[in-house]
C-alpha cells in the first residue's frame, strides 16, 4: 500500500521532525511506520478505504505528542550507550598503544631499566578519554536513565561533555603517542602536530560529525516519501 | 481497557507474551489482545517504547528480520529476560494470592 500522502505519512513526518536525528530514531520510525501500515492494511481488508484505514491506524497508535517523550528517552539512552561503547573501545586501544610505546618498547630495547612513574599521557587519557567514557557507559545501563524523563536533559549534557573531553583527549594523546613513536625510531623531528591531527581524525570517526548527521536525516526523510 | 490496572505490569506481560518465541511488535499486540480475550487492547504507542526499554534493560534482544516478505523488527526473550519473567511471575502469584484471600470470599 502506498502512503505517499495521507495520515500515516503525516504521522511519520511528525515523528521525523521531532525525534533526534540518529540511527536509533531511524529504526524506531521504520518500526512505527511498518506497524501503522500493517494496521491500516488490516482495516482496509475489513472494508475501510485507504484514508479511513490509515486514520484508524494512527488513532489506534496514539497521539504522537504523547509518544515523543518516551521515544526520545529511548533514543538518547541507546545513542549514549553506543557512543560510550565506541569511546571505551578507542580508550582501550589508546591505553594499549600508550603502554607499548612509553613502557614495553623502551624496556624491550633496553632504554628503560627501572620502573618510572606513569607518563603524563596516562593521566590525560584517564581524565579525558577512558574515565568519562566508562562513566558514561555505566550511566547508560542505569534503568532510571531511559525510564524517567527527568534525567534526559542531564544525560544530554553528560553525553556532550564526554564527547568534547574525548575529542580533546584523543587529539592530545595521539599527538604524544605518535611523537614518542617517532622518537623511538630515532627521527629528529617533532611530530606532535602530525599525531594530534591523526587523533582528531580518529575522534571524528568515533563521534558522528555534522555531515553524517545530515545524511542520517536525509535517510529518514527518504523513508517518509 | 484497564489502563490504570495495567500500569506496572506491562513489562511482565510483554515478557510473558514473548516466552514461547520471538515476535514482531504488531504480533505482540495481537497476541496480548487474544490471550486476554480483548481485555488488554493496547495502543502501539504504549507497547513500542516499552519494548525498546526492555531491550535497553537487556531483557529482550531485538533484530531486523524478514517476516512474510517484509523487514520487521522481532523481539526475543533472552536468558536475563527469562529470569526476570520468572521473578515477575512469582511476585504476581504471591500478590494475587494475597489479594484473593482478602477479596475472594464475600462477608
Amino acid at each position: 500500500m502506498s502512503e505517499e500522502s495521507g495520515p500515516v505519512a503525516a504521522y511519520v513526518t511528525e515523528l521525523v521532525s521531532t525525534l533526534p536525528v540518529s540511527g536509533t530514531s531511524h529504526d524506531i520510525i521504520r518500526e512505527v511506520r511498518d506497524h501503522l501500515l500493517t494496521t491500516a492494511a488490516a482495516a482496509q481488508n475489513e472494508g475501510l478505504d485507504r484514508i479511513a484505514a490509515e486514520q484508524h491506524a494512527v488513532q489506534e497508535f496514539g497521539p504522537s505528542n504523547e509518544l515523543i517523550a518516551d521515544f526520545r528517552a529511548v533514543v538518547v539512552a541507546t545513542d549514549m550507550r553506543r557512543q560510550a561503547r565506541r569511546q571505551v573501545a578507542f580508550g582501550v586501544l589508546l591505553a594499549v598503544c600508550g603502554i607499548s610505546v612509553f613502557r614495553f618498547i623502551p624496556i624491550w630495547r633496553g632504554q628503560l631499566s627501572e620502573m618510572l612513574p606513569a607518563p603524563p599521557i596516562a593521566f590525560i587519557a584517564g581524565a579525558t578519554v577512558l574515565g568519562p567514557s566508562l562513566a558514561l557507559l555505566r550511566l547508560s545501563y542505569l534503568p532510571g536513565v531511559y525510564a524517567e524523563h527527568r534525567w534526559r536533559a542531564w544525560l544530554d549534557r553528560a553525553s556532550g561533555t564526554t564527547r568534547v573531553l574525548f575529542i580533546v583527549g584523543l587529539t592530545v594523546c595521539a599527538g604524544l603517542v605518535v611523537d614518542q613513536i617517532v622518537q623511538l625510531g630515532g627521527v629528529p623531528h617533532n611530530s606532535l602536530v602530525v599525531g594530534a591531527v591523526s587523533g582528531l581524525v580518529f575522534a571524528a570517526h568515533v563521534i558522528p560529525l555534522a555531515t553524517q548527521r545530515s545524511r542520517a536525516h536525509a535517510g529518514l526523510e527518504g523513508d517518509v516519501a | 481497557m484497564w489502563a490504570e490496572q495495567l500500569k506496572g505490569h506491562l513489562d511482565a506481560l510483554l515478557l510473558g507474551v514473548l516466552e514461547p518465541g520471538p515476535l514482531h511488535g504488531y504480533a505482540i499486540i495481537e497476541t496480548l489482545r487474544a490471550k486476554s480475550d480483548g481485555a488488554f487492547d493496547l495502543p502501539g504507542g504504549t507497547v513500542y517504547p516499552a519494548l525498546r526499554r526492555l531491550e535497553l534493560a537487556g531483557l529482550l534482544d531485538g533484530a531486523w528480520s524478514e517476516v512474510s516478505g517484509r523487514r520487521r523488527r522481532t523481539y526475543r526473550l533472552n536468558r536475563k529476560g527469562r529470569a526476570a519473567l520468572a521473578s515477575e511471575r512469582a511476585t504476581w502469584r504471591g500478590f494475587a494470592q494475597a489479594v484473593g484471600s482478602v477479596l475472594g470470599q464475600p462477608a
